[in-house]
């Protein structure tokens, strides 16, 4: 983990709400592994506030180049903040945080399920594991809210939308795309990120078909380093860290409350 | 890097500058190893201790707010005998006096964590958290009555000869009607302040956001209010001040340090920046040479003269 200020490459604005920025940081992207996250300052050099940094899953990693690329939805002034940054500025960041994904050797035929923006980290997984079979079940509220459609299919990972209105592939829910999709793919092991309903429906489906996997959770965060335990998480061993014990969990031990 | 302009005396341990982290915000000091070392710190301060494991409040426990933030972790801790086998080996490797910060449900779960931790001699102070609800009292805060906040700083005084810190909440009428009784209960040093006690609600489900409803209040936010109890408090005892709440660069640990605060603390002002601590001594070592200022004491309760 190291702080440093970061140079923005590029900034995209990729839909209503989201951005793409790509940070020169290299040691930093030296470090960084799939479903891990940066802290992003969202105040400037003269403000404290927003006081906290904001937790951004990291979406592409590349060493060679000493970059990491994000993809954010502005949700509040922290984001909001953050998203007017433009190219050329540079931004105080700390990371890479958290565990990331573990993929088992055994794991073939890989679901990854994304809710929203819950696709970036899901995306730096498969770009890490070529040799792998993923095939991506990305959901959201309406065709503008699936992002980065074009890298998913460079990157050669099939994918099947579902949206809440219909604009784009399923109408419904994307855990309902999953378990129609699974009785004929036949999964062996699922990965999803995206909001709480989602991941709870996710875990459901998988204990139904005794699937193993994970999840990678948000949550509330202060300090970003595992010090405050204000973002843990009710899980089977207790509470648990979001920040560095997760955010990605083995699928069965996060409890989600009803 | 020792530099005894900044060296200062509290409740009779030498430290080598007057910057503490504030309790609960640097665990037992590990997590923040990338950016820096205990030895950073004048003393550490510890997460809270309890006699057993507590398992905290349930989530969310944290939520910004303006310039500040809101927290109900809840004193999650594993316990002394924990304490004892994981953190006291790591803090025993580093050269800066150990504080640490004990919690409890009632006067003898106070006194039963002390007297464990009593002949551990990398611990070199104890510092009371007297915001814990009273078990035995309705669950009302030790520290907001003078005469609970006394009974349990007397019982712990007999249980140690270390140095007794007492850490006051601001949740209360006059804060220096708890600050005298605690001093002449027999604490050496006060803290403050803790956090005030507030709260925000989520539009959309119409709840509060906190999962324990009420969290303290911490961060920029609560800076002048705790500046002004400080110089309060500073008028209304002898023992030593060490002084926090919102402290964000090295010109608010100044100003609580002219108020009357012989040593300050850091706390969530770490979650804006990881490396401010070494910022805060930097902009201090900064001042005192621009003023041509021979040691930091002679700054304390400056603004009272």
């Amino acid at each position: 983990m190291k702080q440093t200020e970061a140079l923005i490459l590029e900034r995209t604005a990729l839909g209503p709400g989201y951005y793409y920025y790509r940070l020169l940081c290299p040691e930093l992207a030296d470090k960084a592994k799939p479903g891990q996250f940066i802290e992003i300052k969202a105040s400037s050099e003269e403000t404290l506030d927003p006081l906290l940094s904001r937790p951004i899953s990291i979406y592409r990693i590349n060493p060679e180049e000493g970059s990491l690329a994000v993809i954010f939805k502005t949700v509040g002034r922290g984001t909001r903040r953050i998203a007017a940054l433009q190219r050329g500025n540079k931004v105080s960041v700390f990371g890479p945080v958290g565990n990331g994904f573990m993929l088992p050797e055994e794991a073939g035929r890989i679901a990854l399920i994304a809710g929203g923006i819950g696709m970036p980290p899901l995306f730096s997984l498969a770009e890490r594991y070529p040799e792998k079979d993923f095939t991506l079940f990305y959901g959201g509220r309406s065709a503008t809210d699936l992002l980065a459609l074009d890298a998913w299919e460079q990157l050669g990972v099939p994918y099947k939308l579902a949206t809440d209105d219909g604009s784009a592939g399923f109408h419904g829910l994307v855990t309902s795309l999953f378990e129609r999709e699974h009785l004929a793919a036949s999964f062996d092991y699922v990965i999803a990120c995206g909001p709480k309903p989602m991941l709870k429906a996710v875990q459901q489906l998988a204990a139904r078909f005794r699937l193993p996997g994970a999840i990678s959770l948000e949550a509330y965060m202060a300090c970003g380093v595992g010090a405050c335990l204000g973002c843990t998480c009710a899980t089977s061993k207790g509470y648990r860290r979001v920040c560095v014990d997760g955010p990605v969990f083995e699928i069965s031990e996060v409890t989600f409350d009803d | 890097m020792t530099d005894p302009r900044l060296q200062v005396n509290v409740a009779g341990l030498v430290l080598k500058n007057p910057l503490l982290p504030a309790s609960g915000t640097y665990g037992y000091g590990r997590e923040y190893l990338p950016f820096f070392t205990p030895d950073l710190f004048g003393a550490v301060v510890t997460k809270g201790v309890s006699t057993i494991p507590w398992v905290g409040n349930p989530p969310p426990r944290v939520y910004e707010t303006p310039a500040g933030m809101l927290n109900a972790i809840g004193l999650q801790n594993p316990g002394v005998e924990a304490f004892i086998s994981e953190a006291i080996p790591f803090l025993e490797t580093y050269q800066t006096p150990v504080i640490v910060n004990v919690v409890g449900k009632t006067v003898e779960e106070y006194v039963a964590v002390v007297e464990r931790l009593d002949d551990i001699s990398v611990v070199s102070g104890f510092e009371l958290n007297i915001s814990c609800p009273n078990v035995k009292e309705g669950g009302i805060a030790f520290g907001t009555q003078p005469d609970c906040a006394a009974q349990v700083t007397a019982a712990v005084r007999k249980a140690t000869r270390k140095p007794l810190i007492v850490k006051l909440s601001p949740n209360v009428t006059d804060i220096t009607a708890i600050a005298k009784a605690v001093e002449q209960a027999g604490a050496d040093a006060l803290s403050l302040i803790n956090t005030l006690l507030g709260m925000a609600i989520d539009l959309r489900s119409r709840k509060p956001v906190l999962g324990n409803v009420v969290g303290g209040l911490s961060g920029p936010a609560v800076k002048p209010v705790a500046l002004r109890m400080v110089y309060q408090v500073y008028q209304a005892v002898s023992v030593p001040i060490i002084g926090m709440g919102g402290i964000c660069s090295a010109a608010d640990a100044l100003e609580f340090i002219m108020a009357g605060a012989t040593a300050v603390a850091v706390g969530t002002g770490m979650f804006h920046d990881p490396m401010l601590p070494r910022k805060i001594l930097d902009g201090i070592r900064e001042f005192l040479q621009e003023e041509k200022v021979e040691n930091i004491a002679e700054l304390k309760g400056i603004a009272h003269r």
